[in-house]
Parts: C-alpha cells; structure tokens; sequence
C-alpha cells in the first residue's frame, strides 16, 4: 500500500516549481520561465494553484519600474513537496526488488 | 494525458535541483575588487613612506571612494539578481559583520594610543575564512588562515613593515583565492 501522491505535484510544471524553489530563498518569475522552459500564461496558472494551496509565497513588487513578482517556498511546500519525493521512491522500490 | 511515471518524476526534480547549482557559485569579483583597492592604497603608503614623502597616509584617501562605489556595486547586483539563496543571505551577513567590525576599530583605535594594526588583519582573515568555509572554497579558508599568522607576525615588526605583512595578507586571502573563485565560477557556467 502507498500513499496517496499529492496531487497537486503530479503536475510536471508544478513539480518543477517546487524543486526550483527548495534549492533557493526566492526566484524571480523570469527565472522560472526560462528554467522550466514553460510560457508566461501556463506558469502563471500554475505559480496561482500553489500560492492557493499554501505551498509557495508570492510577493509582487518593482524593479527600475517594471512589475516583478517573487515566488519562495513555504514550510507547508518543503513538507508537501519532501512527502511528495518519498513517496515517489517507494512507487519506485518494488519494481527494483522485482528487477 | 502523459502516463504518470515516477522514474520520470524525479528525474524531473534532480534536473531542476542541478540547474540552480550555478547559483551557488560566487565570482570571486568582490575579493577582487576590495583586495585589490586596499592593495594599492597599502602599497601606496608604503611606497611613499620609503620616499620620504611626509603625508604617506594620504594614499588611504582613495579608500571612501573606493567604498562607496564598491557598496553601490554590491547593491546593485543584489537588486538585479533573478534569484536569491540561502548562501547569499549568510554572506551578506558575514560581511556586513565584518564591514562594522572593522569600521569601529578604524574609527576608534585613536582612543586606545596603540597600534591596532594587529587586530585589523584578524578581522580581515575573519572575512575569508568564514566565507570560504560556507562557500567550501578552501583557498579562502587557507587565507584567512594566513592573515592570522600575518596578524601575530605583525604584533613583532615596525609600523612600516606592517604595511607591508597586509600586502602580503591580502594577496594571498583575497586576490589569489578571489581570481581561482572566479576561474572555478567560470568553469561551472
């Protein structure tokens, strides 16, 4: 019996947030985008469904007068996300021992 | 609809780990502009001194400038970057503590009478050898290491021949480990 994954970070995107964002204290939207190789609308829906779920932070300021927004991780995300990754490997371990 | 796949999963999460790798690194620029600037104004002291020249200090004088430019870097560069992490934040607290450290000791050392000359490259080696111990660059760690030996040697030579032991301190603990900082820098992009 495994754990139910959370399903929240089946999402590749989703998922590629959250590992970027466990590495660093805070990431630029831009940032994001060009590491997940992903397009400003997609991520933006994405960035939004973690923010509601409490797993990242989003702040949105200004630099040289253009709008920026910042994402960081919450303490619920590092716990989700670390879940999350346990999870992943025991899904992973039976199909070792088989092999 | 892709077919979930754990293999793939986190094989996805190990990539986006490894590409934030490059933002760990430091480019060794800050060692070398600060180790080079109070460089050339040391030296320069010195230098006039051997001359006879009778106000060798005023080679300091670059120093505020020199400062105040290399703080306006610092913030700038903090400003534009895309990404902030963990070892950033400690470094700027590192430093910060080592910019009032020494800032109080050169501001106040007239009250105590005394050569404080000493105590400025303990401070120095404090600088590298913290950093270089959260940034796992031994270079660095060896430097600050080497302004303490320098810091003892100072307390037995003359106020001249100090000047030239914090030469000596700052090549070896921040221009020779700050161009091998960029050079490794440089070999991870």
């Amino acid at each position: 019996m495994f754990s139910e994954l959370d399903p929240l970070l089946l999402n590749q995107l989703r998922l590629a947030i959250m590992s970027l964002l466990i590495s660093v204290e805070e990431a630029e939207f831009n940032y994001l985008k060009e590491k997940t190789e992903s397009t400003s609308g997609n991520l933006s829906v994405q960035i939004e469904k973690l923010k509601k779920a409490g797993y990242i932070k989003v702040k949105k300021t200004y630099r040289d007068n253009y709008p920026l927004t910042l994402c960081s991780i919450t303490p619920k995300g590092i716990d989700a996300f670390e879940a999350y990754v346990k999870n992943l490997r025991r899904y992973l371990q039976p199909k070792k021992r088989a092999g | 609809m892709t077919e979930f796949n754990p293999a793939n999963q986190l094989s996805l999460v190990d990539e986006m780990i490894l590409s934030t790798r490059k933002e760990f690194g430091d480019n060794g620029f800050q060692y070398l502009y600060w180790g080079w600037l109070v460089f050339i104004a040391d030296l320069g002291h010195y230098i006039l001194a051997k001359l006879g020249y009778e106000h060798p200090y005023i080679m300091w004088c670059i120093m505020p400038v020199g400062a105040i430019f290399g703080i306006f870097l610092i913030r700038k560069e903090a400003r534009e970057a895309r990404v902030t992490t963990w070892l950033d934040r400690m470094m700027k607290y590192i430093w910060t503590a080592f910019g009032a450290c020494l800032f109080i000791v050169l501001s106040f050392q007239f009250k105590l009478g005394i050569n404080t000359f000493p105590m400025l490259l303990v401070v120095y080696g404090m600088g590298t050898f913290v950093s270089g111990g959260a940034l796992g660059f031994r270079p660095l760690i060896l430097g600050g290491i080497f302004c303490w030996i320098l810091s003892v040697a100072s307390f037995f030579v003359s106020a001249e021949n100090q000047l030239l032991l914090l030469a000596a301190a700052l090549l070896g603990s921040y221009i020779i480990p700050g161009y091998m900082l960029r050079k490794r820098y440089n070999d991870v992009q």
